[in-house]
């Protein structure tokens, strides 16, 4: 081992600062700071509920804050509101043969989504995401039947292809949460099995079915006893 | 219009003292530590985010699978414009599964070298450039860490990230001719806009769950409980400690109203700094939201960053 030549090491020397910014430079960056967190503020304070200025702001915006995802665009989270829909899982019939009848014909496979993942890294979440879209845009106050019938039909379809089948019915099935007190319980609710039967409360339901020439058509079912496919419209 | 000097003087040192406060927040440079520490948290977040899509990568976004491109933007286009912002991302038009795991694969390379600073400025960027990828095919099944993650990874390709406990770092040092990391602009400013933006994501939240008639009674902590569906662990339990259950919702809401506001004052700080250890860790068994509560949790780290620097001001002033 050797010394260095001066027979000690030199004494630490702190980095020196970086040479000042320019003002011209400093008046950009102050400009494009005020924009940025602008838009940031605007699409952050309009999460959770969006008034008509703010629908404005945040769609003139929206080129910058969606494409790098800034906008949180109605993500929930409030965790919860309390309420049952919180958990709407999709449960899925499916059949070899596209004119059977579901209240005739026992399915082939039966899913209940989410059928894997974990609850720890949001994989089972994003099928509740998914059903609550569904139950959300299937309510009488908020209906968008092109949005439900549309996800409806794409999974449906790519169950299908996953299991060979032609037919099938899908269910969005919100499971209701116990309420702290028991004694709220309404009969028939047991209260040592939240997890049991009456607590799945059935949603929207359509069937889907792929037909001879391979055209996917997608119906509604808005009673327990319309089963059977409909002719196409038009 | 006439105005009295006296009105003249006073406006003008007003706005003295703003421009200089913008300034000294602004542009003081700083340690890129803090940005550092705050890598490695982030690209561990990112790649729990892609692990988590690896089992479903094919059902969600393979052109068989559950959503389909061609459903999925009709739904998710902008009803207010013609522009649809999701529209151009390659992962509307990548639908195999060779394709998806090429993405897939380059996505955990991305996140694995941020985490140990590989290039981290480009990682950060790329890791974002695959988070976004993924949102924009899917926007509907996306969660709670996304837009978190997004905001972070963006900020961090925007400061020296790797300049400490990085690869990056490891390979400068044994350079001899290398200068050691300094101080510097990109780094306060990437500092200061993570501090803003984390600021306005927890008011956000917090006036979020004021909205709901649970998060003001005290029984949001049971609500979730009792989604037997999604909650990671059984709390149940907890039913017969309601006063427990009243606090801890009690708790969050405070937390999230509280520290855009007290994090700025130096003596709340540290107080709301380790209140919210406690907050976010009970928040993964209560949600399982744990890539998201993680990196909410490693977020406070922006705030420790010291504070400006004599030889900071020094150079700012000069």
């Amino acid at each position: 081992m050797t010394d260095s030549p001066s027979g000690s090491a030199p004494p630490y020397q702190p980095p020196p600062p970086p040479p000042p910014l320019s003002e011209n430079l400093r008046s950009v960056l102050s400009l494009v700071i005020f924009i940025h967190l602008f838009c940031v503020g605007c699409v952050l304070a309009s999460n959770a509920r969006r008034s008509a200025l703010q629908g404005r702001l945040v769609s003139i915006f929206g080129i910058y804050t969606k494409t790098f995802n800034f906008d949180p665009d109605f993500t929930p989270y409030h965790l919860t509101r309390g309420v049952a829909s919180d958990d709407s899982a999709i449960v899925v019939y499916l059949y070899k043969d596209y004119l059977a009848d579901p209240t005739k014909t026992p399915a082939n496979v039966q899913m209940r989504l989410p059928d894997r993942g974990s609850n720890w890294l949001g994989e089972r979440r994003r099928y509740f995401s998914l059903g609550s879209l569904v139950h959300s845009y299937s309510q009488p106050d908020n209906e968008q039947e092109d949005i439900t019938a549309g996800i409806a039909k794409a999974v449906a379809t790519g169950l299908m292809h996953e299991h060979q089948c032609r037919k099938a019915v899908v269910e969005i099935v919100t499971r209701m949460s116990q309420p702290l007190d028991p004694a709220l319980l309404m009969p028939g609710f047991p209260p040592d099995n939240p997890t049991a039967a009456p607590y799945d409360i059935r949603g929207y339901s359509a069937e889907v079915w792929i037909d001879d020439d391979g055209n996917v058509t997608a119906t509604k079912r808005t009673a327990t006893g319309e089963n059977a496919p409909r002719a196409e419209a038009g | 219009m006439l105005m009295s000097p006296k009105t003249t003087v006073e406006e003008s040192s007003w706005t003295e003292v703003a421009a200089d406060s913008w300034n000294r927040f602004w542009f003081t440079p700083a340690s890129a530590e803090p940005l550092s520490k705050l890598r490695i948290a982030a690209g561990v977040a990112a790649l729990l985010y892609f692990l988590s899509l690896q089992q479903d990568l094919l059902r969600w976004f393979g052109a068989s699978g559950l959503l389909p491109s061609d459903v999925i933007l009709p739904i998710v286009g902008e009803s207010t414009s013609s522009f649809n912002y999701h529209a151009w991302w390659p992962l509307h038009r990548f639908g195999s599964p060779a394709e998806l795991m090429t993405v897939q694969v380059l996505a955990l390379i991305s996140a694995v070298c941020l985490t140990a600073g590989v290039f981290s400025r480009i990682s950060a960027g790329a890791a974002l450039f695959f988070v976004l990828c993924y949102v924009h095919r899917a926007p509907m099944i996306m969660g709670l860490v996304e837009p978190a993650l997004s905001f972070v990874l963006f900020y961090l390709a925007i400061g020296p990230s790797g300049d400490f406990y990085s690869v990056d770092a490891w390979r400068r040092a044994r350079n001899p001719e290398a200068p050691p990391p300094g101080l510097s602009y990109a780094a306060g400013i990437a500092i200061r806009l993570l501090q803003v933006h984390v600021a306005a994501f927890y008011l956000m939240m917090g006036l979020s769950k004021l909205m709901g008639e649970v998060w003001w009674d005290g029984t949001a902590v049971w609500s979730l409980i009792a989604q037997t569906q999604s909650r990671p662990i059984n709390l149940s339990g907890l039913r017969n400690y309601p006063f427990i259950l009243n606090f801890w919702t009690h708790a969050i809401v405070y937390f999230e109203l509280a520290l855009p506001v007290l994090i700025w004052n130096r003596w709340f700080r540290p107080l709301l700094l380790v209140i919210s250890i406690p907050i976010w860790l009970s928040l993964i068994p209560l949600t399982g939201h744990l890539p998201f509560c993680l990196l909410m949790l490693s977020l406070g780290l922006v705030y420790l960053a010291p504070e400006p620097s004599a030889a900071g001001t020094a150079a700012r002033a000069s």
